[in-house]
């Protein structure tokens, strides 16, 4: 039986293969124990290469931006004032006396104006 | 991923809780991967917050990808161009000297053995190593590094297939010849 070379089987591992030859070599590894153990090697040695641990100390991130801030603060105030306008609103109505006129008080005609009494000349007056 | 680009969005509009777990989902992954295309971990670092920083200002034109795509493609370029300014920074009395002392990155890692692999990922070329950074270190697909490198597919699995071939040699050259 025909071994696969040390390139291919590093292409299967890398899964850079093209399929025809991809099952190819799936079919031979199947058959072929030596083959097979080859492959686990390689694995494991290309797995090592991505489990390399650095040293990442945990950081902040970023802060976000001040205008997103600001903008929620100023839609926070919003929101507050308009809740307090609202309210400020009903309780105005509910507390204000109720002033209702009648058709009758709006037809009674206005009180008549007393006489205006011309007042005398002072060289009538006999002080 | 969709909860990525929710998370983005609740995040802009000022959700502080959003934003923390998008940035501690994708951080240490963006970081290994720029330390890794730098050769330093503290620039690495500030790239990665950079790439939040822009993130949060970007006009966004399009979410056909995932957003770790999007966010790698903003750190490698960054990277790059990082790698560019400390090249070009470089002097004659700056250049480096061979010895067995070891790097920047190799002293943020613990692990003997993890410090020897990428002491060997180090030694490779450029365009292979940021094709290893990418595939092994932030964990894109190929098609996905394609997209953030702008290269082939088939160049890119052809890099990746060489790269990890030298680095197998390299591995077992040190081996024996410890």
């Amino acid at each position: 039986m025909m071994h696969i070379d040390d390139d291919t089987l590093l292409k299967f591992v890398l899964e850079t293969l093209d399929e025809p030859d991809n099952g190819t070599v799936r079919d031979h590894l199947s058959l072929c124990p030596i083959c097979s153990g080859k492959r686990l090697e390689l694995q494991r040695e290309v797995r090592s290469l991505a489990s390399v641990d650095f040293q990442v100390d945990a950081v902040v991130p970023p802060r976000l931006p001040q205008r997103s801030r600001r903008s929620m603060m100023i839609v926070r105030f919003a929101a507050v004032l308009a809740v307090g306008f609202v309210a400020g609103y009903i309780m105005s109505e509910v507390s204000a006396p109720q002033t209702t006129t009648t058709v009758g008080q709006q037809l009674r005609p206005a009180p008549v104006a007393a006489p205006i009494t011309r007042p005398a000349p002072c060289s009538a007056i006999d002080i | 991923m969709n909860e990525d680009w929710e998370q983005l969005e609740l995040a802009r509009a000022g959700d502080e809780t959003a934003w923390r777990m998008l940035f501690q989902r994708h951080y240490g992954p963006l970081v290994k991967m720029t330390s890794c295309i730098v050769g330093l971990v503290d620039p690495a670092r500030d790239i990665v917050q950079e790439c939040f920083v822009r993130l949060l200002h970007c006009k966004i034109k399009h979410r056909d990808g995932t957003f770790r795509s999007f966010l790698s493609t903003m750190a490698y370029r960054l990277a790059l161009k990082e790698k560019g300014r400390r090249n070009t920074n470089r002097r004659i009395g700056d250049l480096d000297v061979i010895d067995d002392a070891p790097s920047p990155l190799e002293e943020a890692i613990r692990n003997e053995n993890d410090r020897r692999i990428v002491r060997v990922i180090q030694s490779l070329p450029d365009h292979h190593r940021e094709i290893v950074a990418l595939r092994f270190f932030s964990g894109h697909s190929y098609e996905e590094i394609a997209v953030i490198t702008g290269i082939p597919i088939g160049t890119v699995k052809s890099r990746i297939f060489h790269a990890i071939k030298s680095c197998k040699v390299k591995l077992q050259e040190r081996e024996t010849s410890l």
